[in-house]
C-alpha cells in the first residue's frame, strides 16, 4: 500500500481490500485479505469533463467504475466482500475529508459499503508519513477514526 | 416533509432531454436523489393528453411551457436543487453547447432526429448518455459510455432518413411503462454520478407489459459508426480490447 502511494505521488493513489466477510471464514484476519492497488483515473475524467470532475488526481481519486464492478463481481464469486478502500493524500494529513465522505455516502445517509474500512495515507514529499483508518458508525451516522492494525508492510 | 438532499450527489449534474413521459419521472427521481443541478430541454407546452404519464405537470399547468411547470415541481420537491431550463428544440447546432457542463445526459425525447443529435453530441463531448424509449406497452433503455460501449447511432442509426414509427401521441402509450423506463434511466444516471458502473452500458433493456416480458440484449458497436467508430479504434489496445469496457462485453 505504501509503495503504491509512493509511486502515485504527487497524485493520490487508490485501491481496494477484499477478503472473507468478518467473522464468517476462518479468523477473517488480515492474512486472508487481498490488497488490490488500482489506477487513479481522476485525471482522465477531469480532462473530459472539468465541470463535473473539478479536481485533478493531485486532490482526488476515482476508481474506474467498470474495474470496480469487475472486482466486486469476482469477489462475490469467491465468497469474498469488500473489506477496505484506501487512498492517499499527497502533502496533506491523513484525515477523512468531506469529499471522501460524499463519495462514500452518495445515497441518503448510509455508505455504499458500510462495513468497509476507509484507510487514508499521508504522503509528504513522496514518503508515507502516516495512515489512519476510518470506520462507519451507524449510531453517529459518520466515519470515526479506528485502530489501524499494521501487518507486514 | 422535506426531502433530504444527499450531500454525496450535491456536486453532480444531469441534463434531461424532454420533460415528457420519460423525463418527468426521471427528473423527480434525480431531484429526490439529491443531484445538485438538473437541466431540462423541452420546447413544448403541457397538453391535457400528456397528464396520464407526464407526472411533472398538473391539470392547472395546461398551456404552460413544460420546462416552467417542470422546474416548479422539482423545486417544490427539493428546494436546494438548481434547475436550468432550455425551452428550445434540440438540434445538431445546439446539442453540444447545451450538454457541456452536465455529468450525465438522459434522453427522453420523442423523435429520432433529436435522439441522434443528442447521441452524437454526447459522443463528441465524452458524456455518458442514458437513452429510453416507449411505445404502447413497450419500453427500452440503453446506456452509452462514449468510446467504450456501442452508441445509439451504432444500434439505431440505420433508421435515419427512413419512415419513423408512430409517436406516443399517435399510437398511445401505457402510462406506467413511461414511469418504469424513466425511473430506470434516473437509476442509471445516479449510478454513473456516484462512480458506479451503469447497469445497461452495452446492453438494451426491454420491458413488454403486453407480453409480460423483461429482457436484455447484448449490443455490438458498429466499427464504421460515423459518431463513435474512431473513438473505439483509438481506445483499443494491442489485444483488441476496449479499455475499461471488458465487463460489459463478457457479462
Amino acid at each position: 500500500m505504501h509503495q503504491h502511494a509512493r509511486d502515485a505521488y504527487p497524485d493520490e493513489c487508490c485501491g481496494l481490500i477484499v477478503g472473507p466477510p468478518v467473522g464468517e471464514s476462518g479468523s477473517g484476519g488480515s492474512e486472508e485479505k487481498r490488497l488490490l492497488p488500482l489506477r487513479n483515473v481522476q485525471n482522465e475524467y477531469h480532462e473530459r469533463d472539468p465541470a463535473t470532475y473539478t479536481r485533478t488526481a493531485r486532490r482526488a481519486y476515482l476508481i474506474d467504475p467498470f474495474e470496480f464492478e469487475r472486482i466486486l463481481t469476482e469477489a462475490k464469486d469467491s465468497q469474498e466482500v469488500l473489506r477496505g478502500i484506501f487512498h492517499s493524500h499527497p502533502d496533506e494529513e491523513s484525515y477523512f475529508s468531506q469529499e471522501d465522505k460524499d463519495a462514500a455516502v452518495p445515497f441518503g445517509d448510509i455508505p455504499s459499503f458500510p462495513h468497509a474500512e476507509q484507510i487514508v495515507m499521508s504522503v509528504m514529499g513522496g514518503e508515507v508519513k502516516g495512515a489512519k483508518v476510518f470506520l462507519w458508525s451507524s449510531d453517529e451516522k459518520d466515519f470515526l477514526e479506528g485502530e489501524l492494525v499494521v501487518d507486514g508492510e | 416533509m422535506k426531502v433530504p438532499l444527499s450531500p454525496g450527489l450535491a456536486g453532480t449534474s444531469a441534463l434531461i432531454l424532454g420533460a415528457g413521459g420519460l423525463g418527468s419521472p426521471a427528473a423527480l427521481a434525480l431531484a429526490a436523489s439529491g443531484v445538485g443541478r438538473i437541466g431540462i430541454v423541452d420546447d413544448d407546452a403541457v397538453d391535457l393528453s400528456n397528464l396520464a404519464r407526464q407526472i411533472l405537470h398538473r391539470t392547472e399547468d395546461i398551456g404552460r411551457a413544460k420546462v416552467a411547470s417542470g422546474k416548479e415541481r422539482l423545486l417544490a420537491l427539493a428546494p436546494k436543487v438548481e434547475v436550468r431550463t432550455y425551452p428550445v428544440r434540440l438540434s445538431d447546432e445546439n446539442a453540444a453547447e447545451i450538454i457541456r457542463g452536465y455529468g450525465v445526459v438522459l434522453d427522453g425525447s420523442d423523435n429520432l432526429a433529436a435522439r441522434l443529435s443528442m447521441n452524437d453530441a454526447c459522443v463528441l463531448e465524452g458524456r455518458p448518455l442514458v437513452t429510453g424509449g416507449i411505445l404502447r406497452f413497450f419500453g427500452q433503455l440503453m446506456t452509452v459510455i462514449p468510446g467504450k460501449t456501442p452508441c445509439y447511432r451504432c444500434v439505431f442509426g440505420a433508421l435515419e432518413g427512413g419512415r419513423e414509427g408512430p409517436s406516443c401521441a399517435e399510437a398511445g402509450v401505457f402510462g406506467a411503462i413511461a414511469g418504469i423506463i424513466g425511473m430506470a434511466q434516473a437509476g442509471e444516471a445516479v449510478r454513473i454520478l456516484a462512480g458506479f458502473a451503469p447497469a445497461w452500458a452495452g446492453k438494451l433493456a426491454t420491458a413488454d407489459f403486453w407480453k409480460r416480458k423483461f429482457g436484455a440484449t447484448k449490443l455490438k458497436n458498429d466499427p464504421s459508426c460515423p459518431a463513435c467508430g474512431k473513438l473505439f479504434r483509438d481506445n483499443r489496445d494491442e489485444e483488441g480490447l476496449v479499455h475499461g469496457s471488458e465487463p460489459v462485453f463478457t457479462n
